[in-house]
């Protein structure tokens, strides 16, 4: 459909009226499945029983890896963000990491070197170079941004599947939060796949 | 059947919801920001509008929302027809009125940023005078 047609759709203001009022009879029993919802999903961490993990901590800055004790890999991360340190020598096993998956891939850190600093094998996956070096990158660099307005970021990181080698997606869940008084600023949801052509649309701080 | 689809979405962007809100369960409007850089949707975030000026910011579940964001995306673009680079979802809860517009070129549209986010969350509160 064009652009112009949609527009046309868009104008028929009677029949958008009709549908809402529809919709508004359907929709009120759907908010009070909200709070339900409503867990603290940064901190959620699903069959925490069935996992072992492993903590870092760089400043302020904290995360949990969650990994399967059988392959040593991860299966989801949390974390929280206060600073950002930049750039610095690296020192952990992110090359070799990248080597497990497939040829083209690098050692993608679930949790940003810049934030955590060298990080514990079970916090590195392998993560195609167009990926790591590209969408998440800019994802990492948007959280840099909010660090340096002054916001916390937390985060939670699924990998699919679950204990993967080599992850098939990601889905990042993070929030951005005022640390003076606990306000949150935004929340978004986002899903990577673990293939070349991914993006992310960085935030321009100004 | 556009509405049922329209429906649809709404109905799995909120049953979907992942951000902590206080008293959601009492929101008058909502909007939310579709995302589909690279021509692939990714995520859908936004904002619950509750009484006395209280404004949640919410996300859904990209995975859990992808089927009927597919289905909806389906009645409006053909197979193989670039899709937008986002859309904007604003639904009145209280007078059941709702608007959808479609961002075909402007990925900045609507970003949310340390500067502006005071700001955007009101310019995407739906208003349908």
């Amino acid at each position: 459909m064009s652009g112009a047609a949609r527009a046309v759709m868009r104008e028929l203001k009677q029949a958008v009226a009709d549908a809402g009022r529809n919709l508004n009879d359907r929709l009120p029993q759907l908010a009070d499945n909200i709070t339900a919802h409503l867990d603290n999903v940064v901190k959620q961490v699903r069959d925490t029983d069935n996992y072992d993990n492993v903590v870092t901590t760089r400043g302020p800055n904290t995360k949990t890896t969650h990994f399967d004790p059988d392959t040593g890999r991860p299966v989801q991360e949390s974390g929280t963000i206060l600073d950002d340190f930049g750039g610095s020598p690296r020192g952990d096993n992110a090359t070799a990491i990248g080597r497990l998956g497939d040829p083209g891939d690098d050692g993608g850190h679930l949790g940003a070197h810049r934030f955590f600093g060298d990080t514990p094998d079970e916090g590195i996956v392998p993560q195609i170079a167009n990926l790591n070096r590209g969408a998440w990158k800019k994802m990492e660099s948007e959280w840099a941004d909010w660090v340096a307005e002054g916001a916390r970021v937390d985060y939670r990181i699924a990998v699919d599947p679950p204990g993967a080698v080599r992850p098939d997606n990601f889905k990042v869940v993070y929030t951005v939060s005022d640390p003076s008084t606990g306000d949150l600023i935004d929340i978004q949801s986002e899903s990577f796949a673990n293939v070349g052509g991914q993006t992310f649309d960085r935030i321009d701080q100004r | 059947m556009a509405g049922n689809v329209t429906a649809d979405l709404f109905r799995a962007l909120i049953e979907n919801l992942e951000a902590p809100v206080v008293d959601g369960d009492r929101w008058e409007s909502m909007a939310f920001i579709l995302e589909f850089p690279g021509g692939e949707f990714n995520g859908a975030h936004g904002y619950l509008y509750l009484p006395d000026g209280v404004i949640a910011a919410v996300a859904s579940d990209p995975w859990a929302v992808k089927a009927a964001v597919k289905t909806y995306t389906d009645g409006y673009y053909k197979p193989g027809e670039a899709l937008p680079r986002k859309i904007l979802v604003q639904f009145d809860r209280t007078t059941g009125k709702y608007d959808i517009t479609f961002e075909e070129n402007d990925e900045a549209r609507w970003k949310v940023t340390p500067r502006n986010f005071r700001a955007l969350r009101e310019e995407l509160r739906p208003t349908f005078d």
